[in-house]
C-alpha cells in the first residue's frame, strides 16, 4: 500500500511541473545603405525604427558611424524598419528616409536603403477620409477633403496641380512593383487653371472637397459632420445624366482626368485604402495633359482574365507629394509608394466612421507662417486619429 | 435568459425532489449542509463514489439569499460594489443505496463602478484579459447553476459515482463600450471507490468545459473605443473600434486518487487531484474590423492544477476532531501567436496566417495550508458548535519574457472562527465569530516599461495583493420549527469587514432566508 501511495505521490508531484516558457530572441543587424558618395563621417545618427506589427511597440536606435545598427533580444515577428535622417548643409536642409518589412523569426542580416527626399512648393496636409454616421447610425462620407498646403515662402500657383489616388487599397502585394520610377493611379483630378490663375499664399493652402458644401448645416448633409466645407476652393464633381453628384454652385470643380471606377461621385476609402499624391503632370494645357496620360495607361487582367482595366502611370519625377495612407498597421507591409516618394505610411486607427484624419506635423512657425514638416516620410510626418481642421493655420 | 430553460430546470428539480424518499426523521437544522461539509472529508475528494461515504444525513433546502459587497479594498478587476440576489435549493437524498445530491441555483447580480475589465471571471482568464478604459460601468449577471451526483454501490467492496456541474449565464455592461459575455461552463466526473475493512482505496477521472463569447459594442454614434489586449504585466495590445469579439474555450483533462485508512475512531484520508488545461483565445476580427470570418488565434494558456490534501480525522461520538494538511500548486503557461492578415487562395479573402508561436508567460503559485477543525455534536448527532483555526501560507510568481517583466509575492493567512447554537425554548439561534488576518511576506515587481496600464492596473493590483489586512466578521442566525410540510424556517445574516493596512476597507453584508427540511 505503501509503495503505491508513493507511486501515485511522485506521479503527481512530477506532472504538476508545467516547463517554464522556452522563448526566442534573436539579433537584428541592419545597415544603412546612404549611397556610395555619402560621406563617411556622417553616416552616424541616423534614427532606425522598429515597429512591431503585432504589438504595436516600438524600438528605436539610432547609427553607428559605420552606418549600422546592431539589436540584440528581438523577439520574434514582424517589423516595419524606418530609417530618417536630416543633415543641414549651407544651410540647406536635406532628408534621407527608407522602409523595409523584416521578419524576425531568426538572426537578420539586412541592408535598408534610403532615399533622398524632394522638398515640393506644395505638400498634403490634411486628409481627411474616414467619414462618420448620421443621427440615423448610417454612414456618411460625402464631407471626405485634402487639403494641400503651399510650404514655401512664396506665392505658388496651385493650377495645373493633379489629385492622384494609386490604383490598389493596399490589400495585397503592389501589382506594379516592377514598373520602376512609376506610381500606376486609377483617379486623377486636376485644379483648372493656365498655371497662374489660383496662387496659393505662402503658408496657406487649398481645399479639395468631395462636395464643397457645410455638412452640418446643409439639408444634404449630416448635423453630425465634423466639418464645414462650405469655404473649399474646389470641388470633385461626376458629371452624368441624370445628375447624381451634388454640385455645389459656390465651389468651382475640379477637372476630372481620369477615373477608372467611375461612380456617381468620387469617394476615398473610409477605412483608409486610398494613397493619394499631388502632381504635375506634363502638358500646358489640359489636352496636353490629357494627352499624356493617355499615353501612359497601362493594363491589368481581372483575376478570372476575362476583362481589362487600364489605369495610367505617372512619373515619379512629376509627383510633388504622396501620403501612403494604409487600412492598419498589418496591411502596412503591402506598400504602394516607393521610399523616395513616401518612406512611411500613415493611417487612421480609429477606423471608418470615426471622424477622425491625419494631418501634418509643423515644424515650426517663422514670421507667422508654419512651416510643415516634411521628410517624405509619412510616418514621421503626420498626426493619426486627429479632428479634421480644414483651413486652420497655427 | 431563456424562460423555456428555467421552467425546464424548475420541473427537473421538482421530479427529482419526487422521486426521492421523505426522511421520517426531519432531524435537520440551518447548519446541516455545514455540517455535511465539515464532516465529511470524501465529499472534498472530488470522487463521485465517495458519496457514499458521507456521514448519513439528508438534508434538503430552499434558500432566498441577498449579499452586499460594498469598499475600496478590492482587486483592480472587481467593481466598487456587487450586490446579488439568489435563489438556490440543494438536496441529499437516498433511494435503497443509491445516494443522491442535486442543486439548483440562479442569482442575479449587478457589478458597479467596474473600471478595467469586460471578462466576467478576470481571475478565470488571466493574463490574458481583455479591458476597456472607460470607467463607472455596471456589469448585469443572470447565471443559472445546476449540479448533481449520483453515488451507488457496485459490489460489497466497490463503489461507483458520476457528477455534473453546469453553470451558464449572460454577463453585460450597461455603458460604452458595452460588452455581452455569454458565459457556459461545466464539467463531469465519475469515480470508484474500492473498500476493504480498514482501508479504501479511490480513483476518479474528470473533464470540464469553459466557454466565455464576448460580443462588445458601442452604440454611440461616432464614437470609437480603445480595447486592450493584456498579455500580462503590462504588455498589451490595442484596437479602436466599434465593436470586438473574443472567444475564451477552456478544456480540463484530470483525475484524483484517494486513499483512506480507518480504524476505530481513527481515520485518514489522503487525497490529490491533478488537472490539466488548456485555454484558447481567440478574436474575431479583420484588422479591426470585429468579424468571426476572419480569426485571429490570440494566445493559448496551458494550466496544471494539482493538490495534494491529507485528512486526520479522530471521531469520540460527541467530539470530532480533524486536523487537514494540504497543499496546492498551480502552474500557467501562456503562449502567444505570431499571425499575420494575407490574402489566401483564389479567392483573395483575408485570413490570419501563423508564422510562429511564442511561450511568453509563465507563473506559479503554491499554497500551503494547516487546519484545525473541532465539531461537537449533540445527542441527535447534529452539530452544535465548530471550531475552526487555520494558517495558510500563499506563493505566487509571474514572469514575463521579453521584455521581462517580473512579480512575485507571499502572504500567510490566518483564519480562525467559531461557531455556537444556542437552543431555546421553541426555537434555536446561531452565532459565529470570524477572523482573518493577512500578512505579506515579501513582494516584488519589476516591470520595465511604466505604460498606461501598468500604472492603472498593475501596480495597484499589486498593493492590493500584498497589502495586510484584519478582517472581523459575524454571522447569526434563527430557525423555528414548522408544523406542515417543511422541518425548520430559518434566516441568517453575514457581516464581515475587512480593514486593510492603508486605511482602505470593505463590508460584506449577506442575508438568508429559506426552509431545511
Amino acid at each position: 500500500m505503501k509503495r503505491v501511495l508513493t507511486i501515485a505521490a511522485l506521479f503527481f508531484l512530477l506532472g504538476s511541473c508545467l516547463k517554464e516558457p522556452d522563448y526566442n530572441s534573436y539579433k537584428v543587424d541592419l545597415m544603412v545603405d546612404f549611397g556610395d558618395k555619402f560621406p563617411q563621417e556622417q553616416k552616424a545618427g541616423a534614427k532606425v525604427t522598429l515597429f512591431n506589427q503585432s504589438k504595436a511597440y516600438t524600438i528605436e536606435t539610432y547609427t553607428d558611424q559605420y552606418g549600422k545598427v546592431q539589436l540584440s533580444l528581438v523577439e520574434p515577428g514582424f517589423y516595419s524598419v524606418t530609417v530618417s535622417y536630416s543633415s543641414v548643409q549651407e544651410g540647406i536642409v536635406s532628408y534621407l528616409n527608407g522602409l523595409k518589412t523584416i521578419k524576425v523569426y531568426g538572426q537578420v542580416n539586412d541592408t535598408i536603403k534610403v532615399f533622398k527626399g524632394r522638398l515640393a512648393p506644395f505638400v498634403i496636409k490634411e486628409f481627411y477620409f474616414s467619414g462618420c454616421s448620421t443621427p440615423a447610425g448610417k454612414a456618411y462620407s460625402a464631407d471626405q477633403y485634402i487639403e494641400i498646403v503651399n510650404n514655401t515662402p512664396e506665392i505658388q500657383f496651385a493650377d495645373g496641380i493633379s489629385v492622384l489616388e494609386h490604383e490598389s487599397y493596399g490589400t495585397g502585394t503592389n501589382f506594379w512593383a516592377n514598373i520602376k520610377d512609376t506610381i500606376v493611379v486609377k483617379m486623377i483630378w486636376t485644379i483648372p487653371g493656365n498655371g497662374s490663375q489660383v496662387p496659393v499664399l505662402p503658408g496657406k493652402s487649398i481645399l479639395l472637397a468631395r462636395n464643397g458644401m457645410n455638412h452640418r448645416d446643409d439639408p444634404n448633409g449630416n448635423p453630425l459632420s465634423p466639418v464645414n466645407l462650405g469655404s473649399a476652393n474646389f470641388e470633385f464633381y461626376v458629371l452624368k445624366q441624370p445628375e447624381a453628384d451634388l454640385d455645389s454652385p459656390s465651389v468651382p470643380n475640379l477637372i476630372e482626368d481620369l477615373f477608372v471606377f467611375r461612380g456617381n461621385d468620387v469617394a476615398f476609402h473610409v477605412g483608409g485604402g486610398s494613397a493619394i499624391a499631388i502632381a504635375k503632370i506634363p502638358g500646358n494645357t489640359d489636352r496636353e495633359r490629357k494627352e499624356y496620360i493617355k499615353s501612359n495607361m497601362v493594363s491589368k487582367a481581372s483575376a478570372s482574365g476575362s476583362n481589362t482595366t487600364y489605369f495610367a502611370k505617372i512619373a515619379n519625377n512629376y509627383v510633388l507629394d504622396a501620403v501612403e495612407v494604409v487600412l492598419d498597421e498589418a496591411r502596412s507591409v503591402y506598400k504602394r509608394f516607393p521610399p523616395e516618394l513616401d518612406a512611411g505610411y500613415t493611417l487612421v486607427s480609429s477606423g471608418s466612421r470615426s471622424g477622425k484624419c491625419v494631418r501634418r506635423k509643423v515644424q515650426g512657425v517663422i514670421n507667422g507662417r508654419a512651416i510643415y514638416q516634411d521628410t517624405n516620410n509619412s510616418t514621421e510626418d503626420f498626426f493619426k486619429d486627429v479632428d479634421p481642421r480644414p483651413k486652420f493655420y497655427e | 435568459m431563456n424562460k423555456r430553460l428555467v421552467v425546464i430546470l424548475l420541473f427537473l428539480i421538482c421530479r427529482f425532489a419526487d422521486a426521492t424518499e421523505p426522511d421520517a426523521e426531519r432531524r435537520y437544522n440551518m447548519h446541516s449542509f455545514r455540517q455535511l461539509e465539515a464532516g465529511s472529508p470524501w465529499l472534498q475528494s472530488n470522487n463521485a463514489a465517495g458519496l457514499l461515504q458521507m456521514e448519513a444525513l439528508f438534508p434538503s433546502e430552499l434558500k432566498l439569499g441577498f449579499n452586499l459587497n460594498d469598499g475600496d479594498f478590492h482587486s483592480v478587476f472587481k467593481g466598487k460594489s456587487d450586490q446579488s440576489f439568489d435563489f438556490s435549493s440543494q438536496s441529499y437524498r437516498k433511494i435503497n443505496k443509491i445516494y443522491l445530491f442535486g442543486s439548483f441555483g440562479y442569482s442575479k447580480s449587478y457589478e458597479r463602478e467596474l473600471n478595467f475589465s469586460n471578462t466576467n471571471d478576470p481571475a478565470m482568464n488571466y493574463p490574458y484579459l481583455l479591458i476597456d478604459t472607460i470607467g463607472n460601468d455596471i456589469y448585469d449577471r443572470e447565471f443559472f447553476k445546476l449540479a448533481a451526483i449520483i453515488s451507488s454501490p457496485l459490489s460489497s467492496r466497490l463503489d461507483w459515482g458520476l457528477s455534473f456541474d453546469y453553470k451558464v449565464g449572460v454577463a453585460s455592461q450597461n455603458r460604452d463600450p458595452r460588452p455581452e459575455n455569454k458565459v457556459l461552463q461545466t464539467s463531469i466526473s465519475s469515480g470508484l471507490l474500492f473498500k476493504t475493512n480498514h482501508f479504501k482505496l479511490g480513483a476518479n477521472l474528470a473533464y470540464g468545459y469553459y466557454n466565455e463569447d464576448i460580443d462588445i459594442s458601442v452604440v454611440e454614434e461616432n464614437r470609437l473605443y480603445a480595447m486592450f489586449q493584456s498579455y500580462g504585466l503590462g504588455v498589451f495590445n490595442s484596437h479602436v473600434s466599434t465593436s470586438f469579439y473574443r472567444l475564451y474555450r477552456q478544456q480540463q483533462f484530470g483525475g484524483g486518487l484517494q486513499a483512506e485508512y480507518k480504524s476505530a475512531s481513527f481515520s485518514n484520508l489522503l487525497h490529490s487531484n491533478y488537472c490539466y488545461s488548456f485555454q484558447t483565445i481567440d478574436d474575431g476580427r479583420r484588422g479591426n474590423a470585429a468579424t468571426w470570418a476572419a480569426t485571429k488565434n490570440d494566445s493559448r494558456l496551458d494550466g496544471i492544477d494539482w493538490d495534494l490534501t491529507d485528512v486526520i480525522s479522530i471521531d469520540r461520538g460527541g467530539k470530532v476532531h480533524k486536523v487537514k494538511a494540504s497543499l496546492q500548486i498551480v502552474a500557467r503557461r501562456g503562449t502567444e501567436f505570431i499571425q499575420r492578415l494575407e490574402k489566401v487562395n483564389a479567392t483573395d479573402l483575408e485570413h490570419w496566417i501563423t508564422y510562429g508561436e511564442e511561450q511568453k508567460y509563465y507563473s506559479l503559485r503554491t499554497n500551503a495550508e494547516l487546519n484545525y477543525q473541532l465539531m461537537v455534536k449533540d445527542e441527535n448527532k447534529l452539530m452544535k458548535s465548530l471550531l475552526n483555526a487555520g494558517l495558510k501560507y500563499s506563493a505566487f510568481a509571474e514572469k514575463y519574457y521579453l521584455p521581462d517583466n517580473v512579480q512575485d509575492y507571499s502572504n500567510l493567512k490566518f483564519a480562525a472562527s467559531y461557531l455556537k447554537l444556542f437552543p431555546l425554548p421553541a426555537a434555536s439561534f446561531s452565532a459565529e465569530m470570524k477572523l482573518n488576518y493577512q500578512l505579506n511576506l515579501d513582494g516584488d515587481q519589476k516591470i520595465s516599461d511604466e505604460n498606461f496600464l501598468v500604472k492603472k492596473i498593475f501596480r495597484p493590483e499589486f498593493i492590493y495583493l500584498t497589502e495586510d489586512y484584519l478582517s472581523p466578521g459575524i454571522s447569526l442566525a434563527y430557525q423555528v420549527p414548522m408544523k406542515k410540510g417543511f422541518d425548520k424556517y430559518f434566516i441568517k445574516a453575514d457581516f464581515d469587514w475587512y480593514r486593510a493596512e492603508s486605511g482602505l476597507s470593505r463590508t460584506i453584508f449577506g442575508f438568508s432566508t429559506g426552509l431545511i427540511f
